[in-house]
C-alpha cells in the first residue's frame, strides 16, 4: 500500500493542480508541496519499515499465490475442505507448476498435460501459478518487500506488481526526498513563478510518479510504461522552462532516450516470448533466464545495454547529458543528475545482469564495461576540467562519477557492487546539491555561470560557500564524505576481482586525482580569491535555498561516517544478485 | 413455356433472402444514402417547416440510434450508463442541428450510420457466412472493421458538421457520397471474390474523387481529386489485369479457388507470383503502401479535412483488410508459393514506414506532414500482416487493433488541424507557435494525438504498437527461425525518427511563443469541435489503460 501511496500520490496531485485555475499560484506550489511530503513520508515508512525486516517479502507472497491460486482452480473455497477428488486434482496441477524451471524454458507442457488442463479449464490459473512459482524460487525475491501485486490487462499477462529491496529502496527514498527539496526550491525561481506555474508542478509530479514506478516495478511492462512516463514531463520541463537552448536540447534528450527504450521494448517482448507460458514478471523470468540459449543472451543484452547505456550515460552515448543537464532549470537538473541517471544502473543491476548473466559476464562485455567505464570515469573529469561553464562542470562530473558505477559493477564482488550501488545513491546526493549550488548563485543572484568571472563569494555569502563546500567534497570523495566511502569500496572490489586485472585500479586512480583537481580548481576560482564589486549586493543563502540544500549536505556527512545506514539495506539484495550472475562467469 | 420448379427456384434463389438479412447493415448505408439525397433535393437550402420536421424526427432518431447501439455493446449497461450517453446524445445532436441551416442533413446520414453501427454489433457474434455464392463473407475479422469504418464515418461526419467551408454547400450530395464510400468499403472487408474486389473498390475509389475535388471552384482539390483518378485508373488496370491472370488460370474467379490453385504447388508458381503482385497494386494503392503512395500527399493536402481524415483512416482500413484477405490467399500453406509472401510485406512494410518517416520530416504543412505520417503507419500495421501466421493470429489481430487506435488518433489530429485551420485560416506547423497559451485544451488534445502517434505510453498508440511488435517478434517461419525481428528493429528506428516531426509539432505549440509584442485572442470555443475532439481523445487515453476488452475483441478475428 504505501508504495502505491508514495507512487500515485503526486499523481494525483498532478492531476489536481493541472485543474486547478493558473493564477492560484499560492495554492498549486502548497499542493506540490503536500503532495511530495506525502510521498516521502510513505518512502520513509517503507524504508523504516525496510530496515526493521518487516514486510512480505515477493517469495513469500508468490508462494501464497500459488497456494491461492492451485484451490482457486479445482473450486476449492474458505471453509469447506478439499474434496478427494479436488485434492487429487490440485496435487496434479502442483506438481505441473512447481517443476523447477528448465532449459525448455519455464517448463513446456507435454500435450496430455495441456489437454488435461484445457478439461479441467485451468490453464489460465497454471499461467499464472507457474508463474508466481518461478518468482518465488528466485533468491533475490527473499530480500523483495512490500510486493503489491494486482491483476491489469490479464489477457496479456501483464499485472500490477511493485516491490522494493535494497538496490531500489534508497533510489525511491532518495526520487521522494529530492522532490521535496525541488519543489521548494523552485519556490524562488522567477522563470517558474512567472510563466507556467500550473504546468511546471504539474509535470514536475507527474515526473515523480514515473521515476518512484520505475524503481518499484517488477512487472516489465509496467517498468517500461513508467519509463517512458518519465521521458514526456522531462521533454515539457527542460523545453519550456530551460535555457536559451532549451529546444534542442529537449529534443535530443527525447530522442536518445527514446532510441534505447525501444530496443529495452524489443528486448522486453523477447523475453515474453521465450517464457512458456508467457510472463512479463521480471523476477519469475530471472528464474528461467539462465537457461536460454547462449544467442539469446547477447542480443537481449545488446537490445538492453543500449536502453540503459543511454540512459547512464556511457560514452559515446552521454552527449545528451551535458545539453540536457545545462538547459535545464535547476531543479530539473537535480532531478536529472540525482535520479535519471540512476535509471540506467539500475537498469543494468536489475535487467541486464539477472536476466542475461551469460553475456554479462562474458569476457567482451566485462571488457567493454571496464573500458566504457574508465572513459567515462577520466575523460568526464578531462572535460569538466575544460569547462568555463559552472552547470557544465557539475555535468560532466555526472559522467566521470558514473564510470565508478560501471567498474564496480563489471568487478563482480562484494565490495565493488555493493560500491557501485552505493555509488548511485551518493553521486544522486551530492550531484543534485551541486546543481542547486549552481542555481542559487546562477538564478536569481549572477544569472552567468562563467567560472572566471566569479571569484570571491566565500566573503559575501559566507553560510552558502561553507554548505556547498561540503557538496563540493563529497563529489571529490574527501573522507568522511559520502563519495569517499562508494569510491573506496568500488576500488577495494575491483582490485579483488577476478573478471579484470589489478591495471583497471591503477588507470582508475588516476580520475580520482583529476576530480580533485577540476572540483578544487572550480571552488577555487568561484569561491576564493578577492571579491568582485558587482557581487557585494548579494544576499546570503535564503531560507527556501537552505532548506534544499541542508538536508543534502547532513546526507553527506552522514552517510560518510555512517555508510552502514544505507549499506545495510543494500547487502543482501546486492549478494543475491552477484550469487545468481556468479556462475555465468566464463561459460 | 416450362415453369421453374420449387427445387429450381430455391436453388436459383440460394440463400437470397437469408443473404439480403445477413447484409443489412450495407442496406441501411445505401438507404441513408438514397434518404439523405432525396431530403436535402427537397427540403434543401430552405429552412422551412418541413426541415424543421425532419430535423427533429432526426434528432429523436439519432438518439435512439445511439441508445440502441450501447445496448447492443453493452447489454444490460446501468441505468446511469443509458442515461448520460443519451443526454450526451442530445447535446450532441443539438448543437449538430444548431450549428449550421443544413446541420440536419449530417443528422440523418449520423442516423444511417449508427443504425448500421447497431445492426452489425448485433450480428457480430454470428457464426461466419459466405454470401452470394462465395461473393462476399460475413466473418469476425470483416465485423470488426466494419465497426472501425463506421466509428470513422461517424466522425467524420461530426468534423464536417463544424467544418465551415461545407455549410450551405450541396451538404446532401456530400453526405450521401460518404455513406456509399462506407458502403464500398463494407464489401471491400468481406470480398471473396475477384468481381466484388474490383467493383468494391471501384465505388469507393469513385466517391472518394467526389469527396476529394468537394470544394467547388478550389483548385487544389480539385488537381488532388485529377491525380487521384488518375493514379487510381493505373493502379485498378494493373490489378485487373492480375485478377485476370488468375481467372485465367483457375477458371474461377473465386478467392477459395485461388487458394487451393496456389497451395497445390503448379508448375505455373511464376505466373501466380506475378499476378499476385500485380493484384497488390491495387491494394497498395488504397493502403498508400510504398511504391503505390505517391498520390496520398498531394490529395491529403488538397481535400478538404474532414475527407483527408476519412480518407486516411477508412480507406486505408478497408485497403489492408482486403489486403490481409489476399495474402491469407497467397500464401495458402507452406509449400503453395514461389514468393515468400511474409518477407515481401515486411520488406514493403519497411519500406513503407521508412519512406512515410523520412518525407514527413521536412514536410511544413501538417496536413502533408500527417499524410505522410499516415503512409509510416501503414508500414506499422503491415508488420502485422506480414506476421499473419503468428502463433494464435496475432499478427492480423495486431493490425485490426492498430487500425482501430490509428482511427481514434489521426481522426483526433485532423479534427484539431480543422479546428486551428477554422480560426486561423492556415495549416502550417509554423502557425501551431504558442497555441499552448492561446487555446490549452486544443493544444493538449493535440499533444496527446502526436504523442499516441509516436506509440508512447500511456496511449492507446503504445499499446497497437506493442502488439504490432509483439505479433512480429513472435512470428516463426517455416524452420523455426524468428524471422520478423529485423522488421520489429526497423519499425523500432522509425518510431525514434518519427518523435522528431510529431514532437516539431508539440515543439511549437508549448516550447515556442507566438509573435513577440502580438497576442492573438483566445480561441473561441466552437462547442461541438471539442466535443468531437474530447470524444476521441477519451478513448484515446483510456484504452492505453485499460485496453484488455478491446484487444481480446481484436484476438479472435478469425478470416472466413
Amino acid at each position: 500500500m504505501l508504495i502505491t501511496l508514495s507512487t500515485f500520490i503526486p499523481l494525483a496531485a498532478a492531476v489536481l493542480v493541472a485543474l486547478l485555475p493558473g493564477q492560484a499560484r499560492r495554492t498549486i506550489k502548497a499542493v506540490s508541496l503536500v503532495a511530495t511530503l506525502a510521498a516521502f513520508l510513505c518512502a520513509t515508512l517503507i524504508l523504516r519499515d525496510y530496515y526493521a525486516g518487516r514486510g512480505e517479502t515477493l517469495a513469500e507472497a508468490s508462494r501464497a499465490r500459488v497456494e491461492v491460486l492451485l484451490n482457486e482452480a479445482v473450486g476449492v473455497t474458505g471453509e469447506a475442505g478439499p474434496t478427494v477428488e479436488q485434492r487429487e486434482r490440485r496435487e496434479w496441477l502442483r506438481s505441473l507448476v512447481e517443476r523447477p524451471a528448465g532449459p525448455e524454458g519455464a517448463g513446456g507442457l507435454a500435450a496430455d498435460e495441456s489437454a488435461r488442463l484445457a478439461e479441467f479449464k485451468a490453464a489460465d490459473s497454471y499461467r499464472l501459478a507457474r508463474e508466481a512459482f518461478l518468482a518465488s524460487t528466485v533468491e533475490q525475491a527473499r530480500h523483495l518487500r512490500f510486493t503489491e501485486w494486482a491483476p491489469w490487462i490479464a489477457q496479456f499477462g501483464i499485472h500490477y506488481l511493485m516491490a522494493v529491496d535494497g538496490l531500489s529502496l534508497p533510489l525511491v527514498w532518495l526520487t521522494a526526498l529530492l522532490s521535496v527539496l525541488c519543489v521548494v526550491y523552485s519556490f524562488g525561481v522567477t522563470k517558474v513563478n512567472e510563466t507556467g506555474t500550473k504546468g511546471y508542478y504539474s509535470l514536475f509530479l507527474l515526473l515523480e510518479t514515473g521515476l518512484i514506478g520505475v524503481f518499484c516495478a517488477l512487472d516489465f511492462f509496467l517498468f517500461y510504461v513508467f519509463w517512458e512516463i518519465v521521458l514526456l514531463p522531462m521533454y515539457f520541463l527542460i523545453g519550456v522552462w530551460g535555457g536559451p537552448r532549451r529546444i534542442y536540447a529537449a529534443i535530443k534528450f527525447f530522442i536518445y532516450t527514446l532510441v534505447g527504450s525501444v530496443l529495452m521494448l524489443l528486448a522486453m517482448l523477447a523475453f515474453y516470448f521465450a517464457v512458456e507460458p508467457h510472463s512479463f514478471n521480471v523476477i519469475a523470468l530471472m528464474a528461467v533466464a539462465p537457461h536460454f540459449p547462449r544467442d539469446f543472451h547477447k542480443w537481449a543484452f545488446l537490445a538492453l545495454f543500449f536502453a540503459f547505456a543511454i540512459k547512464v550515460p556511457i560514452f559515446p552515448f552521454h552527449t545528451w547529458l551535458p545539453d540536457a543537464h545545462v538547459e535545464a532549470p535547476t531543479a530539473v537538473s537535480a532531478v536529472l543528475a540525482g535520479i535519471l541517471l540512476k535509471m540506467g544502473g539500475y537498469g543494468f543491476f536489475r535487467f541486464s545482469w539477472p536476466l542475461c548473466p551469460v553475456a554479462a559476464l562474458s569476457d567482451t562485455w566485462i571488457g567493454v564495461f571496464v573500458v566504457l567505464g574508465l572513459v567515462n570515469l577520466i575523460y568526464g573529469a578531462l572535460v569538466a576540467m575544460a569547462q568555463t561553464d559552472f552547470k557544465k562542470l557539475v555535468a560532466y562530473s555526472s559522467v566521470s562519477h558514473m564510470g565508478y558505477v560501471l567498474l564496480g559493477l563489471a568487478a563482480m564482488t562484494p565490495a565493488g557492487v555493493n560500491g557501485a550501488a552505493l555509488q548511485m545513491f551518493n553521486h544522486g546526493v551530492s550531484s543534485a546539491m551541486l546543481f542547486f549550488v549552481v542555481g542559487i548563485i546562477y538564478d536569481e543572484r549572477a544569472h552567468h555561470r562563467d567560472l572566471n568571472d566569479f571569484g570571491g563569494i566565500f566573503q559575501q555569502m559566507p553560510y552558502y560557500t561553507g554548505i556547498a563546500i561540503v557538496g563540493f567534497f563529497a563529489s571529490l570523495g574527501l573522507p568522511g564524505l559520502n563519495g569517499f566511502i562508494s569510491e573506496v569500496l568500488v576500488f577495494l572490489g575491483a582490485y579483488e576481482a577476478r573478471t579484470y586485472g589489478h591495471w583497471v585500479v591503477f588507470v582508475g586512480v588516476t580520475g580520482v586525482v583529476l576530480t580533485a583537481a577540476y572540483i578544487l580548481w572550480a571552488v577555487q576560482r568561484v569561491y576564493l580569491g578577492p571579491l568582485q564589486d558587482k557581487y557585494r549586493g548579494f544576499a546570503d543563502i535564503r531560507w527556501h535555498e537552505s532548506v534544499t540544500l541542508v538536508p543534502l549536505a547532513f546526507l553527506c556527512v552522514l552517510v560518510g561516517v555512517w555508510p552502514d545506514s544505507v549499506l545495510r539495506g543494500m547487502r543482501a539484495s546486492l549478494e543475491s544478485m552477484i550469487s545468481m550472475t556468479w556462475p555465468f562467469f566464463g561459460s | 413455356m416450362e415453369w421453374i420448379s420449387a427445387g429450381r427456384f430455391a436453388e436459383l434463389s440460394h440463400g437470397f433472402p437469408g443473404d439480403l438479412v445477413a447484409i443489412a447493415p450495407e442496406v441501411a448505408l445505401a438507404t441513408a444514402a438514397c434518404a439523405v439525397l432525396l431530403l436535402d433535393l427537397g427540403l434543401g437550402g430552405t429552412r422551412g417547416r418541413g426541415g424543421g420536421v425532419v430535423a427533429a424526427l432526426a434528432w429523436v432518431a439519432a438518439v435512439v440510434a445511439l441508445h440502441r447501439v450501447l445496448g447492443a455493446v453493452w447489454p444490460g449497461a446501468p441505468l446511469a450508463a443509458q442515461l448520460a450517453l443519451d443526454l450526451g446524445g442530445v447535446l450532441v445532436f443539438g448543437l449538430m442541428l444548431a450549428g449550421a441551416p443544413n446541420g440536419w442533413v449530417g443528422l440523418v446520414a449520423l442516423v444511417g450510420t449508427l443504425y448500421a453501427l447497431e445492426l452489425v454489433l448485433a450480428r457480430s457474434g454470428d457464426p461466419a457466412a459466405s454470401l452470394f455464392r462465395a461473393m462476399l463473407v460475413t466473418d469476425r475479422f470483416a465485423t470488426f472493421f466494419k465497426v472501425v469504418l463506421l466509428l470513422g464515418t461517424a466522425a467524420t461526419i461530426l468534423a464536417s458538421s463544424v467544418y465551415r467551408p461545407m455549410e450551405d454547400r450541396r451538404v446532401g450530395e456530400f453526405h450521401s457520397v460518404l455513406l456509399l464510400a462506407t458502403m464500398g468499403m463494407f464489401l471491400m472487408v468481406g470480398a471473396t471474390d475477384a468481381v466484388m474486389v474490383y467493383m468494391s473498390i471501384e465505388l469507393v475509389s469513385i466517391a472518394s474523387f467526389v469527396l476529394v475535388a468537394w470544394p467547388r471552384g478550389d483548385r487544389s482539390a480539385a488537381e488532388a481529386s485529377l491525380k487521384y483518378i488518375v493514379y487510381s485508373a493505373v493502379a485498378s488496370g494493373v490489378m485487373v489485369y492480375g485478377l485476370s491472370l488468375f481467372y485465367g488460370m483457375t477458371g474461377s474467379t473465386n478467392l477459395a479457388d485461388l487458394t487451393r490453385f496456389t497451395t497445390r504447388g503448379q508448375p505455373e508458381a511464376g505466373v501466380v507470383a506475378i499476378a499476385s503482385f500485380l493484384v497488390l497494386a491495387g491494394f497498395g494503392y488504397k493502403m498508400a503502401m510504398v511504391p503505390f503512395h505517391f498520390w496520398a500527399p498531394d490529395v491529403y493536402q488538397g481535400a478538404p479535412t474532414p475527407v483527408t481524415a476519412y480518407l486516411s483512416v477508412t480507406s486505408k482500413a478497408a485497403g489492408v483488410a482486403i489486403f490481409a484477405r489476399f495474402v491469407h490467399a497467397f500464401t495458402g500453406g507452406p509449400s503453395g508459393s514461389l514468393v515468400d509472401w511474409t518477407q515481401v510485406v515486411a520488406v514493403l512494410a519497411a519500406l513503407t514506414m521508412t519512406l512515410g518517416n523520412l518525407a514527413a520530416l521536412w514536410q511544413g504543412n501538417l496536413k502533408r506532414m500527417l499524410a505522410y505520417s499516415s503512409v509510416a503507419h501503414v508500414g506499422y500495421v503491415l508488420m502485422g500482416v506480414a506476421a499473419w501466421d503468428a502463433p494464435q493470429g496475432a499478427g492480423l489481430n495486431a493490425a485490426a487493433f492498430y487500425l482501430l487506435v490509428y482511427f481514434l488518433m489521426n481522426m483526433g489530429a485532423f479534427a484539431v488541424v480543422l479546428l486551428v485551420a477554422d480560426q486561423v485560416g492556415s495549416e502550417e506547423v509554423e502557425t501551431y507557435r504558442g497555441l499552448g497559451s492561446r487555446a490549452p485544451f486544443t493544444a493538449l488534445a493535440m499533444s496527446v494525438f502526436l504523442i499516441a502517434l509516436i506509440g508512447l505510453p500511456p496511449t492507446a498508440g503504445f499499446v497497437g504498437k506493442f502488439q504490432l511488435f509483439a505479433a512480429a517478434i513472435d512470428h516463426v517461419n517455416g524452420v523455426g527461425r524468428h524471422d520478423l525481428v529485423w522488421l520489429a528493429v526497423v519499425a523500432g528506428v522509425n518510431t525514434a525518427i518519427s518523435v522528431y516531426y510529431y514532437m516539431r509539432v508539440v515543439k511549437n505549440m508549448w516550447l515556442e511563443h507566438g509573435e513577440e509584442g502580438v497576442r492573438e485572442p483566445a480561441m473561441g470555443p466552437p462547442i461541438l469541435g471539442h466535443l468531437t475532439v474530447l470524444m476521441l481523445l477519451v478513448p484515446v487515453l483510456w484504452l492505453g489503460v485499460f485496453f484488455g476488452r478491446v484487444a481480446q475483441a481484436a484476438r479472435s478475428l478469425s478470416l472466413y
